[in-house]
């Protein structure tokens, strides 16, 4: 590692001496506009012969020094490129033609080799760096929302957190699912470490892309299909993310230097929050009935510390539910009662619900900047850039921020014409503390995720900034759910948590902090051989480091402890590639390649604990625990993939493309008998508009179809097994058994993927579509597969298991209104991709992918699309739930399916306006179907939080009210002679088993299945360009761009009451790899961000 | 400057100086071991065994809900037999079969099994480990076979079958026995077995006899209603080879408290997580106190106002509000018991009573049970003599029939062994949770789990067939042994 970074910083030594500028040349300036004189911005100017080049500015300006014999070549996307001889000056005016979208549009695709879009047999979708950076976003992955057809993306909402990317639906089973990231040809880690895990539960650490600068982004292109990444192997089996980041450009006078500085701030959408019943407080119903002459017996009744002996009422401290008494202004002794120091300390006060109970009194406002210096330059052999960002993220929660230093370096120097070397240099330090927890970890004393308690286990009665006052004035765990022990409470004497600590208490004391330090670079050489051959060899290097420490102060509920823990991660890729581009006659090209490529990556990691509680509060440290600490527990993953890959595309005429790839890949992680394996792809594209005769309506047409196979390998470590080590006890070893039967009979698995695609446009490109059909089956999937526990075992690793995923993309852009100052431009994108179970290991009918809490499961059945969610269910009468004594009847079987995770189809609609100077954007991301459980839904109304467990009935009565009292609740449904239930059933305590409400109680898990579908206002932005003319007249300012933006603005449509369809839990984690998308348990809620942002070119 | 472009063959020459040889080397994991002394795994299936049996985790182990010794505080469910909320019936068979992380039992037996020839020193010390091992897989089965029915046993632990069929109950509870015989004729008390890495008993061939013949005692009296005559002969035999004579004898697993996992379960539940799920139950606690039952103390402190009080089953318990546990329950190392005395002497006193031949009188060994109880838990002989002097616990005076006297006893004394107290109150019907059902309860107490639900997803065919043959899956479908 560390010599490759001397050789790094060599080259760039090299090439910073190296630039010079040369005098023959001078200075031309000019403007690019297009047929109706508007300025285009980011058009490349480029010389033709030699290197070098520009780009236009927002103003559609440019500065670019050349020779007066120099050609320029202009290109842009969606324009006609255009020569023009530089010739003895003055300023240049070039107009462009605008012409079919995206024809000549020059596509990054695999391994960084870039083609027209014209020769593409495939389909791939292009995103600029400005589209991702139009609203400020630390993780750029959120950015990509809604703006590519097939492309899915969840966000955790978190700080810092992470996102599933999913491209074409779900093909594996149990593995990951993840698109691939490839940074200028070299795979980033994206690993999401959230697994990372405490004694206190998880944290989501969000994903290792995020690390990569949203500023160093030139394009973004995704290769969806295998055809179009089956030349990475099988970790671009679920496509790839291929960022290209920006280049310096030669011969510009002096430096180019762009600024970037955005700011952030976030407010709750509140139709993502919980709403509460406010008619009944904390208490489990009757439960305090035991003393005698209890006036009520939802309240206790006891003598306290100070009512000299005389039972007093006390509301059910201990209690996390809203099952208790009515709020009826009644004075009573209440959390703060307790607390010394509190206004209330030792006081009766009003039972009534507390003035600031909502989760929008704990949050505080996010806020997010970013600043940005991009420099580059360069000379006639050589080129550099240089880009520093630095952000910062201060969550919603109390006591969190993530900050990211990130560093680019970028140099390339031709000694001579026929060899190119360079070389990539990438820091990146991203440090945090408080970040989110997730999953459930919400009730036991440990609430790392705060959501838990206020959808699932909280009280309106609580007054967050009491609680907060209390533990700052305290520094105590200063809770709202005392245990009790009121008679012995006096000042300074701290009773113990039931358990819920003070959140507060949570966010200060138990926080936690992680670091990730990140090297990733590269040295290339390339030489050209005449001017058909070029050879390419590469060394890239991914290296990070990480740290991760909680902690669990003393004075918290349960045992307190530290945990520390290491981890690192290296990837190492050795790449050759050679590349023929001849032409045969006059109408035929062939294109060939030839490559190899090593892969080695290590990943481990050490945890440690400490070991029986803390001895000093607020000392952190594994020398700080109580009895010895365990050893450690360490992991190491280490790889090697070695491939060799060729290829040959042939074109005739720039209308017939025939492509065909092979790659051969060798891993060690597959038994040597069937360690290598091959993925051929062979693939035709047909330009057949230019057979047509020119018509003013179809400006072009072209066809493509593909079938590839790509192959995969199994994870680490899955053809033997190990045994467990765990502490000894009494002196003597103790080791496990292994839970999962790993396999040396593995074979690879296989993914057979045909596309047919066809793209045309119309009316001079105000009209076009791109739409693909593709067809995958993942064939002997590698899994571990969950089996009956009886063998031993939790999981076999097999080859078992066969998934189709098939669909449809489309792809449209449409200009409605085209004038001289005004466009409007509308980009379309829409997916629906079906998937289908076609086998499982063993014949079996089905096979378990998750398990979750109330005994709901998530299942892939055959025969049924991805993703069955299994539960409890009712029986049913013509369509309606059947009722018996006023009770839903449940089905006798105690798994059903409920639901399905798979959505029937997503989609965005971007719009753009432009006027004159002004440019108006808004993104419309839709998603359509799927279903989620949500355990929040079912345990908040299983403590009686939920509106619904409250209320009137039709009678007018309190639903919570004796059904002597016409209290009641009446569930909809009909009774067995298909007539409508009448009979209501009594909710009033919960004590006595009367409270019906979550499948916990009397109904079923299929009341908390939510269609999880939703329609957004994602992203708008207004953005004004310093006009040009104002611009020609400064002398140091190119260009400036002021831009408003919004993001996550409006959920115009959704299903799920209370909080995002579209979060889910990590990608990985304690449920399980796939498993995030179809459950939701303590989700956060969703921001509304409003940004400033500023772009300034030097 | 040409010679620049030799610059490009550094790339090349890295990229097959990088190549490994041998990759497939790469997939041994160094970080854990391939092979481990047999006798570790051994003692893992032990101290698994003892963490399932004795944990009163939300999830595994509700049967002390179920036998109304202990109940919840508060998140009321298993204590009205809702199972679905926290998946005991799933957790209890993976952890005992050994499909779960670190908590696994009959794994480990099984792969010890296959270890022990590498690692016993002499051939009589791998025989007596194999036979220990042996008896300690019985054990396990017999808990699984009562806890569900028709089980997976001769397809199970194969290592190679992911789905194995279920067998008949009665089939499988036949062979228990028999090999349990087997292991008590072939066990050689002269000769050494593994040292101390049985913790229980550091290996003792004669003390692990003495468990299997007791071991033996308990499963036979499990036939004596439906096959008295197999009954009687096993259990006579059972006495001949000579069971537990003395809380000496009693198989405890001993808990050092060197970390949290090598704690008592209960001391993890109650203590370290900071949690207060549960508290005695008013059942038990009512019966103690009507009796002046010398172990109040020992199992329970006193509620806030002085007296004993227990939380009442299927409602809510306000925890500070009632007695807790007492200090040695809740001490990390209290040890967990798997098999004791007082049982056996229960045992003895219900055969004398069915009239087999085991020698002395029934009021002998309930005398004899009760005091052992007693002296488990702290208690003196005086105690005890006090206790068994009451007219309503002394054996001639006491209420009922001898199932309601040695029945109501032994589930005082099996108070913190929830598996077998509820198992006692499945075969002797005392105390009659029925009677007084828990507050909100959805079904009469579970006469057994129904099956996982992942074996429903994951095994659905051997699944259904196993249905088939037990008639039904709900808590109330009949073992083989009940009437």
């Amino acid at each position: 590692m560390r010599r490759l970074f001397i050789n790094m910083l060599c080259l760039f030594v090299a090439a910073l001496l190296c630039i010079n500028t040369n005098a023959q040349k001078r200075v031309v300036t000019g403007k690019v506009v297009d047929s109706a004189g508007a300025p285009i911005p980011n058009v490349t100017v480029r010389l033709k012969a030699g290197r070098g080049g520009s780009s236009t500015t927002e103003n559609g300006t440019f500065h670019l020094s050349a020779t007066p014999s120099d050609v320029l070549i202009f290109s842009a996307i969606g324009y006609n490129p255009q020569e023009m001889r530089m010739g003895d000056g003055g300023d240049l005016t070039i107009v462009l033609q605008r012409r079919s979208q995206a024809l000549n549009e020059v596509v990054v695709t695999a391994l960084g080799i870039r083609r027209t879009k014209n020769s593409l047999p495939y389909a791939t979708q292009q995103i600029g760096g400005d589209q991702l950076t139009k609203t400020m976003n630390t993780n750029f992955i959120d950015n990509m929302s809604g703006k590519v057809a097939g492309l899915q993306i969840t966000s955790s909402n978190t700080m810092g957190g992470s996102n599933n990317v999913i491209l074409r639906g779900m093909k594996s089973l149990t593995q990951n699912n993840q698109a691939l990231f490839v940074v200028d040809g070299v795979p980033y880690d994206n690993t999401n470490q959230s697994t990372t895990q405490s004694a206190q539960g998880y944290y989501d650490l969000g994903n290792a892309a995020s690390d990569i600068n949203p500023n160093d982004i030139e394009s973004v292109s995704v290769l969806k299909g295998a055809a179009a990444s089956a030349l990475y192997g099988s970790r671009g089996s679920n496509g790839v993310i291929l960022i290209t980041t920006k280049r310096g450009s030669r011969l510009n006078k002096g430096l180019g230097v762009s600024v970037n500085f955005g700011v952030n701030i976030g407010t709750p959408d509140n139709s993502t929050l919980p709403q509460y019943q406010t008619m009944y407080g904390e208490g489990y119903g009757s439960q305090a009935s035991t003393t005698p002459g209890n006036p009520n017996p939802f309240f206790y009744y006891q003598p306290v510390f100070n009512s000299s002996g005389q039972p007093v009422q006390i509301v059910q401290t201990d209690i996390d539910q809203m099952t208790g008494p009515a709020y009826d202004n009644s004075l009573v002794y209440q959390w703060d009662a307790f607390s010394p120091g509190n206004p209330n300390y030792g006081k009766a006060t009003p039972w009534r619900p507390a003035a600031h109970y909502k989760p929008t009194d704990y949050f505080v406002t996010p806020v997010s900047t970013s600043t940005s210096v991009f420099v580059d330059g360069g000379s006639d052999k050589s080129t550099f850039k240089m880009g520093y960002t630095r952000s910062n993220d201060k969550g919603y929660l109390p006591n969190s921020n993530q900050s990211k230093d990130l560093l680019n370096m970028g140099i390339t120097y031709n000694p001579v014409p026929q060899l190119t070397v360079g070389g990539e240099f990438n820091y990146s330090d991203v440090n945090a503390i408080g970040r989110y927890g997730y999953g459930y970890y919400g009730g036991n004393g440990t609430q790392i995720n705060p959501m838990t308690d206020f959808r699932q286990w909280w009280e309106t009665g609580i007054d967050l900034p009491e609680q907060k006052a209390d533990f700052f004035r305290t520094q105590t765990n200063a809770t709202w759910n005392w245990l009790g022990g009121y008679l012995a409470n006096a000042p300074g004497n701290i009773v113990k948590p039931a358990y819920h600590d003070n959140p507060y208490w949570v966010r200060y004391k138990n926080f936690e902090n992680d670091g990730r330090n990140r090297y990733f670079g590269n040295a290339f050489v390339n030489y050209k051989i005449g001017s058909l051959i070029n050879l390419l060899g590469r060394v890239s290097k991914d290296d990070w480091n990480e740290i991760v420490e909680t902690r669990y102060d003393v004075g918290s509920a349960g045992t307190p402890s530290y945990s520390k823990t290491l981890s690192s991660y290296d990837e190492t890729n050795y790449d050759f590639l050679a590349n023929l581009d001849k032409n045969i006659g006059e109408n035929l090209n062939l294109k060939a390649l030839l490559g190899a490529n090593v892969r080695q990556d290590n990943l481990s990691s050490t945890y440690s604990i400490t070991n029986g509680g803390l001895v000093v509060p607020g000392f952190f440290a594994l020398a700080n625990s109580v009895n010895t600490p365990a050893a450690p527990t360490e992991y190491f993953y280490r790889k090697e993939v070695d491939g060799i890959f060729a290829g040959a595309t042939l074109s005739w005429k720039d209308m017939v493309t025939l492509d065909a790839t092979i790659r051969r890949d060798k891993s060690s992680t597959l038994p040597k008998a069937s360690a290598a394996y091959y993925y051929p792809a062979v693939s035709a594209n047909w330009v057949f508009s230019k057979l047509l005769p020119a018509t003013p309506w179809l400006s072009y047409g072209k066809l493509r179809v593909n079938y590839a196979a790509v192959g995969g390998d199994a994870g680490y470590y899955a053809l033997q097994n190990t045994y467990v080590s765990t502490s000894p006890i009494d002196g003597q070893t103790i080791f496990n058994s292994p839970t999962t039967n790993n396999n040396p009979n593995l074979v690879p698995e296989m993914n057979h993927t045909y596309e047919i695609g066809a793209e045309m446009q119309f009316l001079q490109s105000r009209l076009g579509f791109d739409v693909t059909y593709y067809h995958a089956q993942q064939l002997h999937e590698i899994m571990p597969i969950i089996v009956s526990g009886s063998s031993g075992f939790s999981q076999f690793y097999v080859n078992g298991g066969s998934v189709q995923n098939a669909g449809v993309e489309l792809t449209m852009n449409i200009t409605p209104i085209k004038t001289h100052s005004f466009v409007w431009d509308m980009n379309i994108n829409w997916a629906k991709n079906n998937s289908k179970v076609l086998s499982l290991y063993n014949n079996q009918a089905s096979f378990v992918i998750a398990k979750y809490q109330n005994a709901v499961q998530l299942v892939a059945e055959k025969g049924k699309p991805y993703g069955v969610i299994r539960g409890s269910d009712y029986t049913y009468l013509n369509g309606q739930i059947k009722d018996s004594l006023g009770y839903p009847v449940r089905a006798s079987n105690a798994l059903s399916d409920i639901g399905n995770i798979s959505p029937q189809w997503i989609g965005g609609i971007n719009n753009t306006f432009r006027y004159k100077d002004w440019s108006l954007s808004f993104l419309i991301d839709v998603k359509k179907g799927g279903d989620i459980y949500s355990l929040d839904m079912d345990y908040g109304a299983s403590a009686g939080l939920t509106p619904h467990t409250a209320g009137y009935n039709k009678k007018g009565t309190p639903v919570r009210a004796p059904l002597s009292q016409n209290g009641g609740y009446l569930f909809p449904g009909v009774n067995v002679d298909g007539k409508p239930n009448t009979t209501y059933v009594d909710a009033s305590d919960i004590n006595q088993g009367n409270f019906p409400f979550s499948s916990d109680n009397q109904e079923a898990a299929r009341s908390y299945i939510y269609d999880a579908g939703y329609v957004k206002l994602r992203e708008a932005a207004i953005t004004w360009s310093l006009p040009a003319k104002v611009v020609s007249n400064l002398h140091f300012v190119k260009g400036l761009d002021v831009s408003l933006t919004g993001r996550n603005l409006w959920i115009i449509h959704k299903n799920l009451p209370y909080a995002d369809p579209e979060q889910g839990v990590p990608s990985s984690g304690s449920y399980g790899a796939n498993a995030s998308m179809g459950f939701q348990s303590g989700s956060y809620p969703v921001f509304r961000t409003f940004g400033f942002n500023l772009k300034a070119r030097f | 400057m040409q010679k620049l472009s030799y610059l490009f063959y550094i790339p090349v020459l890295l990229l097959f100086s990088a190549c490994t040889k041998n990759i497939n080397q790469l997939d041994i994991d160094p970080k854990s071991a391939v092979t481990v002394p047999a006798a570790s795994l051994f003692l893992a299936g032990e101290k698994n065994l003892s963490d399932n049996t004795t944990s009163p985790g939300g999830g595994l182990d509700p049967f002390r809900n179920f036998a109304q010794t202990w109940t919840e505080c508060t998140y009321i469910t298993e204590a009205r037999y809702i199972l679905t909320a926290y998946d005991a019936p799933d957790n209890w068979w993976n952890y005992l079969y050994g499909a779960a992380n670190k908590v696994g039992v009959l794994s480990n037996f099984y792969n010890a099994k296959s270890l022990f020839p590498t690692y016993a020193g002499s051939a009589d010390i791998l025989k007596n480990d194999l036979i220990i091992t042996d008896i300690m897989e019985i054990y396990t089965y017999y808990l699984l076979v009562n806890t569900y029915g028709n089980i997976p046993y001769t397809q199970a632990e194969s290592r190679s079958i992911p789905f194995p069929k279920y067998d008949d109950a009665k089939t499988i509870y036949t062979d228990l026995l028999s090999r349990l015989d087997t292991c008590i004729a072939d066990i050689d008390t002269s000769a050494a077995a593994m040292g101390k890495e049985d913790v229980i008993y550091n290996g003792k061939a004669a003390a692990w006899k003495k468990f299997a013949a007791t071991l033996k005692l308990k499963m036979a009296m499990l036939l004596a209603d439906t096959d008295p005559s197999t009954a009687g002969k096993k259990v006579q035999e059972a006495v001949a080879t000579g069971v537990f004579a003395s809380n000496a004898d009693d198989a405890k697993f001993p808990y050092d408290g060197s970390n949290v996992t090598n704690s008592n379960p209960i001391w993890q539940a109650a203590i370290n997580s900071g949690r207060h799920d549960n508290c005695p139950a008013s059942t038990l606690v009512n019966a103690m106190v009507a009796w002046n039952d010398p172990r109040l103390p020992l199992y329970f402190t006193t509620a806030p106002d002085g007296t004993y009080k227990g939380g009442v089953p299927g409602t809510g318990n306000s925890y500070p509000t009632l007695s807790t546990y007492s200090n040695q329950v809740l001490a990390q190392t209290l040890p967990g018991d798997l098999l004791d005395y007082a049982e056996t002497e229960f045992l003895l006193a219900e055969a004398v009573e069915r009239g087999f031949n085991v020698g002395g009188t029934a009021e002998q060994h309930y005398d004899n049970a009760v005091t052992a109880s007693i002296e488990y838990w702290g208690g003196s002989a005086s105690d005890a003599a006090t206790y068994l002097a009451q007219p309503g616990v002394a054996y001639s005076t006491a209420a009922g029939d001898y199932k309601q006297k040695i029945g109501y006893q032994k589930w005082i004394a099996l108070w913190n062994r929830g598996w077998d107290a509820w198992t006692e109150v499945r075969r002797l019907g005392q105390p009659n949770i029925n009677a007084n059902p828990p507050v909100g309860a959805i079904t009469p107490m579970p006469l057994r789990f129904w099956y996982p639900l992942t074996e429903q997803s994951a095994n659905p065919t051997n699944y259904a067939a196993a249905v088939g043959a037990m008639g039904s899956d709900q808590v109330t479908t009949k073992l083989f042994w009940m009437q």
